[in-house]
């Protein structure tokens, strides 16, 4: 028996569409675009980059040099047979099927009106047709009152059907590591030569994570380039994260020339070429003249140079919020900031800007939270928070109104820190050790960042701490907690 | 126009929808039903619904609370719980997240359909036949008491406010010089009517483009010359 979808483009941005497309595995697919005469030019990249998404490639009309396209660029075109119908208005007539299909209704796209239009039509046509809304990884079923799981478009999907942008990355961490690099995770707080805090990795992590000390300057680099790594490894960690991945460049396939001509840029800088752009720097001029190479390496090498922008860490919510992250180990500007959020808000419509640093306290001036890298191990949602309050490195010479004195936090340290190195134990399983540390805290009060580093320095997986605490002890033990408790000092907990 | 028993809808961040449908005298009760999101907008309706003196008798009005909006599945079953389908009532789709509105919808679909046409024509249709409209008179001072303000209230201060063609309230503020502190006033404004509950405009003559950078960008900004 056929399986017909009906649904309507987007045409602001395709991605529902494809959502729609990708909720099953359908026959025949019918896609109403609705007053294509009228769209505007925004509207008709869209209906391009639908076009280009239904072929499996954003490989346009456009000249690429010869073997330059990555096949991995692409993705698995939809198997369905698909029919656009361009019309102006809905009616009865257009929904139209083969005798006995199951029909399906995607009423994500167009306005509550049109899908009240397009419920009543199909109502006339078909008996028992099913009514959905496709999400990202889900879909509602509207007939029945059940979300059903579906499957996800890729982030290389994504990002070409909300933007027009191709990426390309580096890396995506491996599962293995990824969990290694949270489980050793260790950092301290250092002084900088001007009397400034910073958070660095400890030498010894990074030697398990398998980096190579050889004790000359090159290894200064390492802690730098690894918060790359380390960033897009907690992040793919995350519950929520279906895609991760490290050094993301975004190629505007319209745009080739603009691309190589970033590419000859990194590739010949004015200081710092590496070793490959030395030793062929004939045949990489000589393609960059002619573009044409028969020498493989040479394509391969400019293609991972090739960019229209780039950021440090790209990663995709299950339901579809593009993570941007820069990484910076040392100093910036607030050039940076603005940069990644001027980047982000060109992926897609929903974006989350965020900038990693080795500074001991966050920032959210500029619409971008500066976070200090060790609290991306925090849950993602704190870390999304349109406001989060501010993150401190707990034991950090910060200044604030309500910090606790040194001592409290020295006392409760010594009294509850120092046990032996111990797995990670979940939180259902470390009752006594949260109950034991609420105790001392009520006599020697302390931020939550210290009470929740404190735990997690002991062993404890943090995750979902908060709503932990709320419901196995603030009955028993006589306590509520601050709705954003990073924000309120000692004060996040209060004894009645 | 025929008065209903019973209408059921949804809240939105917009207030005016559903101060026109209880204006409108379309029907004896009215149950309006809130997500979580929208607990706060509720007790101030609440507030609202106790203090209003009506000059039409006085509808019964009942405020209920759902789950979140995303929670699709709990919200379906409230849904079939709190419409009452034995009495004859009728279906109001103008406000809410959209999965809600067809759930309630699809539930009910012999039932009337009203909807609010721009800028205050309230339409029931029945299935897709429009059966009767009729225009409902509202001032935007009802809609600041709604959202329990009243026009002297110091957040208001400077603004001129009206509805829009459209029907949507309009906050319009006009300063020679722009200042953090009206940057701080209409940040507040967003936070009470919500980002999409209203039109934001600031009119200035000067403005450093630090202070204008930190505006919302929802808020229409707009340089007027200079005399």
């Amino acid at each position: 028996m056929n399986k017909h979808l009906f649904c309507i483009l987007n045409a602001n941005d395709p991605t529902p569409t494809a959502y729609a497309i990708r909720s099953s595995s359908y026959d025949k697919v019918t896609v109403f675009i609705l007053g294509k005469d009228r769209f505007n030019e925004r509207q008709s990249r869209a209906l391009y980059r639908f076009k280009k998404w239904l072929s499996g490639s954003a490989k346009g009309s456009e000249t690429w040099p010869k073997g330059l396209w990555s096949n991995s660029w692409d993705w698995a075109k939809p198997q369905s047979e698909i029919n656009l119908v361009e019309v102006d208005v809905l009616s009865e007539e257009m929904f139209d099927a083969e005798k006995d299909s199951t029909i399906v209704i995607d009423l994500k796209s167009g306005t509550k009106k049109m899908s009240i239009e397009m419920v009543e039509f199909a109502q006339r046509r078909f008996d028992n047709p099913q009514y959905i809304m496709a999400n990202i990884g889900s879909c509602i079923a509207l007939s029945h009152g059940v979300v059903v799981p579906t499957q996800h478009l890729s982030l290389n999907e994504m990002v070409w059907l909300s933007s027009g942008f191709v990426i390309d990355t580096d890396y995506k961490p491996d599962a293995d590591f990824a969990q290694q690099s949270e489980e050793f995770f260790e950092y301290k707080v250092k002084m900088w030569g001007n009397n400034e805090q910073r958070v660095s990795f400890e030498r010894r992590y990074l030697q398990r994570m398998g980096k190579v000390f050889q004790n000359n300057e090159s290894d200064g680099k390492i802690y730098p380039d690894y918060l790359e790594e380390f960033t897009s490894s907690i992040l793919s960690n995350k519950e929520e994260i279906v895609e991760s991945c490290g050094g993301v460049r975004f190629i505007y396939p319209k745009r080739i020339e603009v691309c190589l001509g970033r590419a000859e840029w990194a590739i010949f800088p004015k200081k710092g070429r590496n070793e490959f752009s030395t030793k062929h720097e004939v045949e990489l001029r000589d393609f960059f003249e002619s573009r044409a190479s028969n020498n493989k390496a040479i394509i391969d090498y400019v293609r991972k140079k090739l960019h229209t922008m780039e950021i440090d860490t790209l990663a995709l919510t299950k339901d579809g919020l593009m993570i941007g992250v820069e990484c910076k180990y040392g100093r910036y500007s607030e050039i940076d900031v603005d940069r990644i959020y001027a980047i982000c808000s060109r992926l897609s419509p929903r974006f989350h800007p965020l900038l990693v640093n080795s500074k001991t306290k966050s920032n959210n001036a500029r619409n971008v939270l500066e976070l200090p890298f060790p609290f991306l191990t925090e849950s993602l949602d704190r870390i999304l928070l349109k406001n989060p309050g501010e993150y401190k490195i707990p034991g950090s010479d910060v200044e604030a109104a309500n910090k606790p004195s040194k001592s409290s936090i020295e006392q409760v340290k010594d009294d509850f820190v120092g046990q032996e190195e111990q797995d990670k134990i979940e939180l259902d399983e470390s009752t006594e050790m949260i109950a034991e540390l609420l105790l001392l805290i009520k006599a020697h009060p302390i931020t939550w960042p210290e009470f929740y580093l404190l735990l997690q320095e002991n062993g404890v997986k943090t995750n979902g701490l908060f709503k932990f605490l709320s419901k196995e002890f603030a009955s028993s033990m006589g306590f509520n907690t601050q709705t954003n408790p990073v924000d309120c000092g000692i004060d996040w907990i209060l004894w009645i | 126009m025929k008065i209903m028993n019973t209408v059921y809808g949804f809240a939105g961040h917009s207030v005016v929808p559903t101060l026109a449908l209880i204006h409108s005298n379309v029907a004896r009760r009215y149950v309006i039903m809130f997500t979580k999101e929208l607990s706060e907008n509720k007790s101030q309706f609440s507030d609202y619904i106790q203090k209003k003196t009506w000059d039409i008798d006085a509808p019964e009005i009942v405020l209920c609370e759902i789950d979140s909006v995303g929670d699709f599945v709990s919200n379906y079953n409230h849904i079939k719980e709190i419409v009452d389908s034995e009495q004859e009532y009728a279906i109001f789709l103008q406000n809410g997240a959209k999965h809600l509105v067809l759930a309630l919808m699809l539930q009910n679909q012999q039932a009337q359909r009203i909807y609010l046409e721009e800028p205050l024509n309230l339409q029931i249709f029945n299935r897709l036949t429009l059966e009767s409209e009729q225009t409902v008179e509202l001032s935007p001072v009802e809609v600041l008491k709604a959202r329990n303000f009243n026009i002297n209230d110091e957040l208001l201060q400077g603004f001129v406010i009206r509805f829009d063609e459209r029907g949507r309230l309009v906050f319009t503020k006009s300063v020679i010089e722009l200042m953090e502190s009206d940057v701080s006033q209409m940040v507040k404004l967003i936070g009470k009517f919500g980002r999409n509950g209203a039109v934001y405009n600031i009119h200035y003559k000067i403005a450093s483009s630090r202070i204008r950078n930190t505006l919302p960008p929802n808020v229409h900004c707009t340089k007027e010359e200079e005399e």
